[in-house]
């Protein structure tokens, strides 16, 4: 019966980019300066054997090949351009500060909307504290 | 609402905005918007592993062959090494023995 090898993963980045690091559990076998680490670099080469599952973002539009979003359901996709139009509003080319408040209101108003319909769908609830 | 739409919409009240402009702040305020939601999709990423390599650069677009086709990594679900789920290490080791 073959050992079983423990790995784990990590992450480094604080910038743009991330890294992940690939580790082996192995009691005590590395040591540095009278220091000891319980992980150790991997051992393992192979094609395509780190699979990374990971939660993407919806489509990036173009004109031509993906002209619309397919993650985001389709009513809270005025509420995105109502976000570039407060944008356009804080640009010093068409200034309107008022109008910027007014877009923000409104897509912050269908972002609410947007979180509420993932946690029904999730179904998870929260405690809300209550005074007596 | 397709891409034109959106653009259109955007317009009328940014007549001298141009639709690459448009376009890329409507992918800008998608991904945040998608961050701030959780509404993403489920998609995977493989990589080649090499004996006593530590790092391995994280991918933080999927892209079709073309390029065209790009989603931003918003979080990492799974990691899964020779086919068998690993799990995250709670902090980092103290010693960096790879590359």
């Amino acid at each position: 019966m073959a050992d079983k090898k423990e790995y784990f993963w990590y992450i480094d980045g604080n910038s743009g980019s991330f890294k992940m690091a690939l580790v082996e559990k192995a009691t005590s076998a590395v040591t540095k300066n009278g220091w000891t680490s319980d992980y150790k670099t991997i051992e393992l080469t192979g094609t395509n054997n780190l699979r990374i599952v990971g939660n993407y973002s919806d489509l990036d539009l173009d004109l031509s090949t993906y002209p619309k979003w397919l993650i985001i359901p389709e009513r809270f996709h005025k509420c995105i351009a109502d976000k570039v139009i407060a944008i356009g509003y804080r640009d010093p080319r068409n200034k309107d500060l008022q109008s910027a408040e007014y877009f923000e209101q409104v897509y912050e108003k269908q972002l609410r909307k947007a979180k509420a319909r993932i946690t029904n769908l999730q179904g998870t609830g929260r405690i809300v504290p209550q005074d007596f | 609402m397709t891409a034109k739409q959106l653009i259109e919409l955007v317009q009328q009240h940014h007549p001298h905005m141009g639709e690459t402009e448009i376009l890329l702040l409507l992918n800008q305020s998608m991904r945040e918007f998608c961050e701030d939601t959780k509404m993403t999709s489920s998609s995977n990423v493989t990589i080649d592993t090499v004996s006593g390599t530590r790092w391995y650069t994280l991918p933080d677009f999927n892209t079709n062959t073309t390029g065209a086709f790009a989603m931003e990594l918003i979080s990492i679900k799974e990691v899964y090494l020779d086919d068998v789920r690993i799990p995250r290490l709670q902090g980092n080791p103290i010693i960096e023995d790879g590359s």
